[in-house]
């Protein structure tokens, strides 16, 4: 009983190694066939045997298919059919007309010596490359300041919109300053609130003082020696300071109006002549800080604008005051 | 009593698939056949039309041999070779047909 298995199984192994040998090589053949299609397909099968070359493929592929399934004797067949049809392809591929060949033309390459993809007989500068900055891009001349306007493209915001260099090349359009602070709206930062330039049209963050539309307010109130007019405290300078560092940062602040102010006590002419030795003496401060005296006047104005009752001391110490008033910009 | 129905049904309707699903592929490879035959492909796209008739022959012989899968796909480049032939025979001039391949 063993025997006979054994002797079952050995042919079964025999059968299976002999079909796996027969499949590699049909494999192998199949292969063959395929490099001569190759062949024949390269010498213009196509045209000079169409029939035969459809027929070789068409049958390597059934043969493929069968040896994928096992049916290497059928692949064989198919195989056979591929090579007879191949050779004879191949056969015909010497008998067939050559194709008119094309008619050689030279072509003499343009030249494009700065590199610039155009070519040297339309470049109108061979030896600068265009920059292809969307202006005037195919002349092949690169275009460093488009606009004309003085300020190179590399620093104009509005290159092809003349424009002044302080502007940063772009059209100066007075219009268009709401703050009037001499930073155009399309390069102000703070459109509606006046800045310097340096500061993008923002205001500048004073520590005793801000600017608005109408006037320099002072934080804290500049102090005299009673009765005169005399600036007392270091902290008054100081604010002083400051009001003139707005008036530098603000050129469009054409004029400044500092206002005296007294409270009630005392006589009128008194009060009048001390109100404009102290707002005579702030503008003095203020030349002394850089600030062109023609853009500075002193007005006192006496008990005459009080902001608050003079009947209690902190009414009267509101009324004793200086003002600083934008009367031209 | 259901249950035991719809497994066999459900079997049944998968056995079905390559079948006719190769059927479909074989029709339309035959109408496409049919209308590069009529458009002049036999003489004007030899290599298409060749491939094309050799294609659907085999995709029937294995239908006939129950290999669906390999009919469905010998089919269908039956249909694009077909499809092929057509076009190049209706693009070609009418009055000019093509040379014979040279014989030895």
């Amino acid at each position: 009983m063993s025997g006979r298995l054994a002797r079952t199984l050995g042919v079964l192994s025999l059968a299976i190694a002999a079909g796996c040998a027969s499949g590699m090589r049909v494999r192998a053949d199949s292969a063959a066939t395929a490099a001569k299609i190759d062949l024949a397909r390269r010498g213009d099968a196509q045209r000079c045997a169409p029939r035969e070359l459809a027929t070789a493929e068409a049958n390597l592929d059934f043969a493929n298919a069968d040896l994928d399934a096992g049916e290497s004797g059928r692949a064989l067949d198919h195989l056979r059919e591929a090579d007879a049809a191949i050779a004879k392809a191949l056969d015909m591929n010497k008998y067939c007309v050559q194709k008119s060949a094309e008619p050689l033309v030279v072509k003499i390459a343009d030249g494009d010596r700065d590199g610039d993809g155009i070519p040297d007989s339309i470049d109108r500068c061979p030896d600068e490359p265009e920059d292809f900055d969307g202006f005037q891009d195919d002349d092949g001349c690169p275009d460093y300041d488009n606009d004309n306007d003085g300020v190179p493209d590399s620093e104009d915001r509005c290159p092809n919109t003349p424009g002044p260099a302080s502007n940063a090349g772009c059209p100066v359009l007075e219009e268009l300053d709401s703050d009037k602070d001499g930073v155009p709206d399309a390069l102000d930062r703070c459109p509606n609130t006046p800045g310097p330039a340096e500061n993008a049209g923002c205001p500048v963050e004073y520590k005793r003082v801000v600017v608005t539309q109408e006037r320099i307010e002072i934080k804290q109130q500049i102090r005299f020696k009673p009765g005169s007019g005399r600036i007392t405290g270091n902290e008054s300078l100081e604010t002083l300071k400051d009001v003139a560092r707005a008036l530098r940062d603000n050129p469009q602040i054409k004029k400044l109006r500092i206002e005296g102010h007294t409270d009630s006590v005392g006589s009128a002419p008194t009060n009048m002549k001390l109100s404009q030795l102290r707002a005579n003496a702030v503008k003095a401060q203020l030349v002394k800080n850089g600030v062109e005296p023609g853009r500075l006047e002193a007005v006192g104005y006496g008990k005459t604008q009080p902001l608050a009752s003079n009947a209690t001391s902190a009414g009267r110490a509101q009324n004793r005051r200086t003002e600083f008033k934008i009367v031209d910009r | 009593m259901i249950r035991a129905l719809v497994a066999p049904v459900l079997l049944g309707s998968l056995m079905a698939c390559g079948p006719v699903k190769s059927t479909i592929s074989l029709v339309d490879a035959n109408a496409q056949l049919d209308a590069a035959r009529a458009a002049g492909a036999e003489k004007q796209a030899p290599y298409e039309w060749t491939a094309a008739t050799l294609y659907l022959h085999e995709a029937r012989e294995e239908v006939a041999r129950s290999e669906y899968e390999h009919a469905i796909d010998f089919a269908n480049k039956a249909s694009k070779y077909a499809s092929q032939a057509r076009a190049i025979a209706e693009k070609a001039p009418k009055a000019q047909p093509t040379p014979d391949p040279a014989r030895p």
